[in-house]
């Protein structure tokens, strides 16, 4: 464990100081001149920890919904976080709001999202995982069904607007806006570490966790609201960038990381170097402009499941 | 001495558990057995504390644990589930540690308990399998995984939901004698099973239930009697008993049994 550790923690602290030297105008550590500096220290940089923080933050919510829930295709997504921002974050778009309004809405779309598909399985008295994931997709699929009305209704210059965050990008943010981030993430990150022995617990299930002495009801909703803060803050400044939160912790997991208090800060520098790395390529993959990171992270995600389907056995993938 | 007293519960509106009334000394081994559907392993989850009764409540020495946190609860009672998750993502050696988790401090790391560990560990036999993914182990040897998490919880009481099923004569054998000797170290072992040669030769107790209740429960000897296994279960067995013991031996009835030629 501590070789692993130490490779991960190695290759994102290399991921750190080598992606903002890459770029369409690549910079010479070396001979840094105004222009240069200026470049890095405004865009480049701000915009590796917007990535850091993004594919972070989603790992993490993506390996606790996959423990929790003991579902191998759980995502940060699959308690209905990015139908309800995005759903947020369009009606303030169309209402004729700015960008930043549009991701305050898009944060408490998405808290709502789980705060709904959570109350809808509490309805049943017994928290039961299988409630939960099809109350999370109930809630999707309702929103998703206003969001296609919304665009149907829409003037075309907004649609497109719109889909152009929906395919998740990062851009360089203001550093106030990311210490704030930052702030918040580490301080939800700190806390589920401080639970990982309960969180390991969770996922035997309602009935042993409870013989075992873990009050599940409590632990659970603790989880959820962890992996869904980490997931909205993320998701309200970069859209929802898919794949991340699913492919990260598999890899991890194949990787022989299962215990929470390894996991959580494992998948945080993991997800991290996938994102910065994707985001680096679509920077440089195109002559002209840049690609959505999330249309890159979504191609290599599939190309990803794929492989797992082809290599693991069934229970490879738990 | 583990008693439940007046105790009723049920899903939604439909009840599933009447009025039960039970007390089982401490050191004992108790066995419930009934028919399918008869409320066995609801009620071993309603002392397990994973349900709440509508009425009625759990004591252990005259003391309620229904008032007890989860946490507490977990000191005095463990429970070898009937249906395990076989994909759990674990080591073995994790899994049997979380066992440590109601007597290890709150926020803080589970403590291991090495002295117990490595009893317990050797005791079943599985050193070998530590460092395997449980997920990797057959159904036996995950059940003696449950088994070691159990006993590391080190509780007076152990609740077994038919721990037997899907175990060779290998496994049963070390199941069965390991129970016999916890019962030796003053644990109060309940189970519930569907082999009623189980239930007879290795209980102090037995309780038939049927439809929600406790209709019968004694002795072995006094409960699985002949005419109680046909009027509950509803079929004919062959019924004999133990050489040296009055204890049942019961088969199905599969072929007729020829009656004594006179000599």
């Amino acid at each position: 464990m501590r070789k692993k550790i130490a490779v991960i923690t190695v290759a994102w602290l290399a991921t750190i100081i080598i992606a903002p030297f890459i770029g369409k105008i690549s910079i010479d550590p070396f001979h840094l001149d105004l222009f240069h500096r200026k470049i890095l220290l405004t865009l480049r940089v701000p915009r590796t920890l917007v990535g850091m923080v993004a594919g972070g933050n989603l790992a993490i919510a993506g390996f606790l919904l996959q423990t929790i829930l003991v579902n191998p295709l759980a995502t940060p997504y699959t308690l209905g976080i990015s139908s309800g921002a995005s759903l947020g974050f369009i009606i303030t778009l169309l209402l004729g709001g700015s960008f930043a309004m549009g991701s305050f809405t898009a944060f408490v779309g998405g808290m709502t999202g789980v705060i709904i598909a959570y109350l809808l399985a509490l309805q049943k008295k017994i928290m039961d995982r299988n409630t939960l994931i099809i109350a999370g997709i109930t809630v999707s699929v309702i929103f998703s069904s206003v969001i296609l009305f919304l665009y149907y209704i829409s003037p075309g210059g907004k649609v497109i607007e719109i889909i152009h965050w929906l395919m998740g990008n990062i851009y360089p943010e203001s550093y106030d806006l990311l210490s704030v981030i930052y702030a918040i993430s580490i301080l939800i990150i700190a806390g589920l570490i401080l639970i990982s022995r309960e969180i390991n617990i969770l996922s035997l299930g309602r009935e042993e966790a409870i013989t075992l002495g873990v009050n599940f009801g409590l632990f659970l909703a603790a989880t959820v609201a962890g992996a869904t803060l980490l997931t909205s803050i993320i998701v309200s400044i970069t859209g929802p960038i898919g794949f991340a939160g699913l492919i990260v912790p598999h890899i991890l997991r194949g990787w022989g990381i299962r215990k929470s208090e390894f996991a959580i800060p494992l998948n945080f520098m993991g997800g991290g170097i996938l994102i910065v790395w994707s985001d680096t390529l679509s920077r440089v993959i195109l002559s002209s402009g840049e690609i959505p990171v999330g249309i890159l992270t979504a191609f290599l995600g599939g190309i990803f499941l794929l492989w797992i389907l082809k290599k693991a056995s069934p229970v490879g993938l738990a | 001495m583990l008693e439940v007293k007046d105790t009723t519960f049920g899903f939604e509106n439909k009840k599933l558990l009447n009025n039960i009334n039970l007390k089982i000394p401490e050191g004992t081994i108790f066995s419930f057995v009934g028919p399918n559907g008869a409320g066995k392993t609801t009620l071993l989850k309603l002392i397990a504390g994973i349900y709440r009764p509508w009425e009625g409540e759990i004591l252990w020495n005259g003391k309620s644990l229904n008032l007890l946190s989860t946490r507490n609860r977990a000191r005095f009672i463990s429970y070898v589930p009937q249906n395990i998750n076989p994909a759990l993502p674990f080591l073995v050696e994790d899994v049997i540690c979380m066992g440590r988790y109601p007597h290890s401090s709150p926020l803080g790391g589970i403590s291991k308990n090495k002295e117990l560990f490595d009893k317990t560990v050797m005791y079943l036999g599985i050193e070998a399998i530590l460092k395997k993914p449980f997920s990797s182990l057959s159904g036996g040897e995950q059940r003696m995984v449950l088994i070691a998490r159990a006993l590391l919880q080190d509780t007076p009481v152990i609740l077994l939901d038919e721990t037997g099923t899907f175990l060779d004569l290998k496994h049963i054998n070390l199941l069965l004698n390991l129970i016999l000797n916890l019962k030796e170290q003053g644990k109060t072992m309940v189970m519930v099973t569907h082999d009623l040669n189980t239930a007879s030769l290795y209980s102090d107790a037995v309780a038939i239930m049927y439809k929600g209740e406790i209709k019968r429960s004694g002795n072995p000897e006094d409960i699985l009697t002949y005419k109680n296994i046909q009027e509950y279960f509803g079929v004919e067995v062959y019924y004999t008993l133990y050489p040296g013991t009055k204890k049942p031996v019961i088969s199905l009835l599969r072929y007729p049994i020829p009656v004594e030629e006179e000599k």
